[in-house]
């Protein structure tokens, strides 16, 4: 397959990482729980609960991995060119 | 001149009208009368402080639970709540365990030298009543790391007398007050990790507090 192209493979799965991170609350870092709310209906308030949910943080996974795709692509771009041809005499 | 004294006593009806619902005005429409002590409790509903910090590169959302206290209140009187209401540091979760760990160190709330933030009901005012619930001010003092503060309080009660529906809970009449009121880390001595507030964590954390009790426990 053509470099460049799976360079721009390599881009699009870097920023659909960078929306699925931003559509998982966009975390700093890792987060193993997620507030639920629970309402009562006694009362008809709303408490929260935890809920075991892992969602990846930028500091945590999201962020090297998307680094390590975009090198990738770059390094894939920059292999892929074509050599410049000699200048004609 | 039978006009004025017609006058004097139709002044003299509504003064006492005016000065009757003065007088019920700080008064739940419920049937309980009397101090009653309200003991807070998981087994009426789940006692808990929920906190927000929002700063420009993270927002958290965290909950204190292992909340305690005992109030005391006359449903006819609001103006009497007092009392004082705990939760216990140790209890403080963020999502992540690391972080629930820094919350507890000795940068942040030190957990292991100052186990309780705590509210202490001093007085209450500002009282507007709708039928079994009301909302009002309470100021008191609030501690947290070691540090003590008056602090004032919108808040939200409701009472429900005791029934069959509210016997499940717990024995005794219920009561729920809500509060939402910010703390200033600074106010606190709470200064963090160096740089850390005001860019990770908020300058001034969000709190609601939710709480429960009954009067039969």
């Amino acid at each position: 397959m053509n470099k460049r192209i799976l360079a721009i493979i390599c881009l699009l799965v870097a920023l659909g990482l960078l929306v699925y991170w931003w559509t998982t609350g966009a975390h700093i870092y890792n987060v193993e729980q997620v507030q639920v709310d629970v309402v009562d209906p006694l009362f008809g308030t709303t408490t929260k609960e935890w809920k075991n949910d892992f969602h990846p943080g930028l500091l945590g996974y999201i962020g090297p991995a998307v680094a390590v795709f975009v090198v990738l692509a770059g390094w894939l771009f920059w292999s892929g060119r074509k050599p410049k041809q000699p200048a004609s005499v | 001149m039978k006009i004025s004294r017609m006058s004097a006593i139709a002044l003299t009806i509504a003064m006492g009208i005016c000065g009757g619902s003065v007088a019920g005005a700080q008064g739940l429409t419920v049937n309980a009368s009397g101090v009653k002590t309200v003991k807070l409790s998981d087994r009426v509903s789940k006692n808990q402080f929920v906190w927000v910090s929002n700063a420009p590169l993270e927002n958290m959302k965290g909950t204190a639970e292992g909340v305690s206290g005992t109030l005391t209140l006359d449903p006819r009187n609001l103006g009497t709540i007092r009392g004082t209401i705990g939760a216990t540091v140790s209890t403080m979760k963020s999502g992540n365990a690391m972080r629930d760990s820094h919350i507890q160190s000795a940068q942040w709330l030190d957990g292991a030298k100052y186990p309780l933030l705590s509210f202490t009901i001093g007085s209450v005012s500002g009282i507007k009543v709708t039928g079994n619930s009301a909302t009002g001010t309470a100021t008191g003092k609030f501690t947290m790391h070691g540090v003590t503060k008056s602090l004032s309080v919108p808040f939200k009660i409701t009472y429900l007398d005791e029934s069959a529906e509210t016997r499940k809970r717990a024995p005794g009449d219920l009561v729920m007050i809500s509060a939402t009121f910010d703390v200033a880390l600074a106010d606190y001595n709470v200064s963090g990790a160096q740089g850390t507030i005001g860019s990770k964590v908020g300058e001034k954390i969000q709190v609601t507090a939710q709480l429960f009790g009954s009067t039969g426990l």
